[in-house]
């Protein structure tokens, strides 16, 4: 299976490119993402879908943006589904009048400070089932450090961004974070994990 | 080695040239300066070098019988690289020094620690390592027991995993789902200093020792989910006692932990073996190669230090010549004495090291301690500055005496076994080079080890010494406190006799009053109960009198029926 490896840079970034961190792509009008309860996830990463190599199962244009939590769960669900307190969103068009209203807070790392971010660059390569590619990635088939998660009715979601720490960002011990999305209903459905050593 | 080898390593010493260069030239003028200064205070002289003196030289003589373990933490710069120097950015090699920048770069954020987790040697023996120990630990049932909390765990793919919440939402509990944990944390690891200081001294070598230690059998334990995600990388053993709520058993952490630390203690003294002191760590920390570096430096730095002393002990610079003539005339009778008195150890030596690998390399320490005689000199420069810096000590009037004298000492003690180890690193090294050629390549690192070990050695001693002189010095304030606290204690005692006394006296009274009441109320009680008495009796003859007047009424009734039969 084809999948996007990830590299990343650090640098200033404008609003529409692929990023982790910093200030995210919010079209005019619309409120920065909440949990039900109203409190405003973290902003994790954003493709600009447009940047990218292509994949097949994933659309050409558009951004596709993560948000977790700031809490010790970094926003998992006991039921994985990321609806609430993490978060899949995609952006079907981009508004190049979008613009950054509001100051946002970083999220573990002392690295990254109002615009300074990471970029993301992306690289298309071939994923292996039983030896998965271990780094960040779009695509491809999840390397868990712990057990894969997924039983029964579960077992219908593919793997759509896998983060990997690193000085960014360290999921527990050197973990991983995943976001998975429905294989039959792109981005309506999505689940949120990240395990660590 | 024969007699005549020896004469004739003898002779070279009195063929030897004495110089110095101008910034040692600049240290002895401040010396003569501050021998001046020193003499001029009534309070300062003979007593004070007297003791440094003793004190110097009982270090020194401590060397032949000291262990190789010790950590210095020198002001200025070693040649041993123990874990606490390479904290401190001194170094014996370019190789520790390497050590250190990479080690800096993953304190410090500058390398990503999180790179060899991505590499797949690292993550095959984790993944590898981890089947391993979750078949050994599994029971019967499918099922593990956390080795913190002895709860019971399931695989997440387990359906005892899963429940159904009140929104008909399945949901699984982090708190028995089993993840493999990491006793000492993967970030941990790479952070550590001791791991940095003896694994290898490239990036590759580096990922692979960590992989040994951090996926090691012994370092992996079963824990929840739950646990083991919110510890994130901190220690297992300050998490558990951090936080109550996780119902970790302390003691089952502590085992864990000991265990891991076991497994790591034996990684890190393999890789020390490995990349630090090549194969001749084992065999020669033991040998006469050791015994003779530590015997010959011991032995010169004690002469050296005596002579020095002798010299310059209560004499004014102007008593005797020039501070150069007088600095010359100390080297000379240091070499006049070594000649005299160390050359019967160092025979002794060569006779009792023979037939063997040490026995050849102790014959060539000592040879080329001779033919590079020059050599001592450079140990005796390395000391100028140590001692420049104990006379400027000594000259400071605003520090207590005994304060003075414990600085000067520390100050000439460090400076020893820098110049002991310098020496004798560089010695080693030429002597490898020259005489085993086919050890050359490694000579850098068998003279590192050797070197090291007697630094290991002076260190110690260091600090053995300043601790024995601290504990002298401490013994007096000791005394008193003691002699105070018996005092206290005393004044104690009798307090508390006094105030039992008073609590005895309260309690009779107590008990007096107690008992006049008691008595009172059983006085009281036994009217009440006489009372009765004359009430029962009262009441029993009433009621005779009414069972006689029943009797009677029967009688009566009876009588009458009779009569009512009849008629």
């Amino acid at each position: 299976m084809n999948c996007i490896k990830l590299s990343f840079e650090e640098r200033e970034a404008t609003l529409l490119e692929s990023k982790l961190f910093g200030y995210p792509y919010i079209p005019v009008g619309v409120a920065f993402p909440t949990t039900e309860s109203g409190k405003e996830l973290v902003f994790l990463a954003q493709f600009n879908l447009a940047e990218l190599p292509a994949l097949d199962y994933l659309p050409k244009q558009g951004m596709l943006q993560f948000f977790i939590f700031d809490d010790e769960d970094y926003g998992e669900d006991e039921s994985y589904f990321a609806t609430n307190t993490a978060r899949i969103i995609y952006w079907p068009t981009i508004d190049n009048n979008a613009q950054v209203d509001k100051p946002l807070r970083n999220y573990n790392s002392d690295y990254l400070i109002g615009n300074k971010c990471v970029t993301i660059k992306g690289l298309l390569c071939q994923d292996n089932e039983k030896n998965p590619i271990s780094t960040s990635k779009i695509g491809g088939y999840a390397d868990f450090i712990q057990n894969d998660f997924r039983i029964g009715d579960l077992n219908r979601f593919r793997l759509l961004f896998q983060l990997s720490s690193s000085r960014y960002l360290n999921w527990g011990d050197g973990g991983n974070g995943y976001f998975f999305t429905d294989k039959d209903s792109i981005f309506t459905s999505n689940l949120f994990h990240w395990d660590c050593f | 080695m024969n007699n005549t080898d020896y004469d004739s390593y003898l002779k070279q010493l009195d063929d030897m040239d004495i110089f110095l260069t101008q910034e040692e030239e600049n240290d002895l003028a401040e010396i003569a300066r501050l021998s001046e200064s020193v003499h001029s205070q009534d309070n300062l002289g003979k007593e004070i070098f007297d003791t440094i003196e003793k004190a110097a030289i009982d270090s020194i003589a401590q060397i032949v019988n000291l262990s190789d373990i010790g950590d210095w933490r020198p002001d200025q710069g070693a040649v041993v690289t123990t874990p606490l120097n390479f904290e401190n950015e001194v170094f014996a090699c370019e190789a520790d020094k390497k050590r250190f920048e990479m080690w800096e770069d993953r304190t410090d954020g500058r390398w990503d620690v999180n790179e060899y987790r991505k590499r797949a040697p690292f993550n095959n023996a984790y993944n590898q390592a981890k089947q391993v120990h979750l078949n050994s630990t599994k029971r019967n049932d499918g099922s593990y027991q956390d080795a913190y909390t002895s709860k019971t765990l399931y695989c997440t793919s387990d359906e005892r995993n899963w429940h159904i919440d009140e929104n008909e939402q399945q949901k699984h509990d982090t708190t028995t789902t089993i993840n493999v944990d990491h006793i000492y944390s993967v970030a941990g690891l790479s952070r550590d200093p001791k791991l940095a200081l003896y694994s290898s001294d490239t990036q590759e070598g580096f990922e692979k020792d960590l992989s040994k230690v951090a996926n090691n059998k012994n370092n992996f334990a079963n824990t929840s989910e739950h646990i083991n995600k919110s510890m994130r990388d901190k220690d297992t053993l300050e998490y558990a006692k951090e936080h109550p709520d996780k119902e970790m058993d302390l003691q089952k952490v502590r085992e864990e932990t000991h265990k891991a630390n076991q497994a790591k203690t034996v990684e890190t003294v393999k890789m020390a073996v490995k990349n630090q002191s090549v194969p001749f760590v084992k065999g020669m920390a033991k040998s006469a190669v050791a015994a003779t570096g530590k015997k010959l430096v011991g032995e010169t730095l004690t002469i050296s230090v005596q002579e020095f002393f002798v010299e310059f002990r209560g004499k004014k610079v102007s008593d005797d010549g020039s501070l150069l003539d007088r600095i010359k005339r100390v080297f000379s009778n240091i070499w006049r004495r070594v000649k005299e008195e160390l050359s019967h150890i160092w025979k002794t030596i060569a006779e009792f090291a023979t037939n063997n690998a040490a026995s050849e390399i102790a014959n060539l320490v000592v040879n080329f301690f001779f033919s590079t005689a020059k050599n001592i000199f450079k140990l005796i420069r390395c000391m100028m500055g140590s001692i420049l810096r104990a006379f400027k000590i000594i000259a400071d009037s605003k520090r207590p005496m005994k304060e003075r004298i414990f600085e000067a000492l520390k100050v000439i003690s460090s400076g020893l076994a820098f110049a002991a180890g310098a020496a004798l690193n560089e010695v080693l090294d030429k002597a490898i080079t020259t005489n085993l050629p086919f050890l050359a390549p490694i000579s850098s690192e068998i003279s590192a080890v050797i070197s090291g070990l007697v630094s290991s050695i002076l260190s110690a001693l260091v600090l053995m010494a300043f601790d024995k002189h601290k504990d002298k010095m401490k013994f007096r304030a000791e005394q008193d406190a003691y002699n105070n606290l018996l005092v206290k204690s005393a004044a104690r005692e009798l307090t508390r006799t006094a105030i039992s006394d008073q609590k005895t006296a309260i309690t009779m009274f107590q008990t007096v009053k107690f008992i006049e009441e008691g008595i009172a109320y059983m006085a009281v009680k036994r009217d009440q109960i006489l009372d009765n008495f004359v009430q029962i009796e009262d009441t029993n003859l009433e009621i005779k009198e009414l069972a006689l007047e029943v009797d009677t009424s029967q009688a009566e009734t009876c009588l009458l029926l009779k009569q009512l039969k009849k008629l």
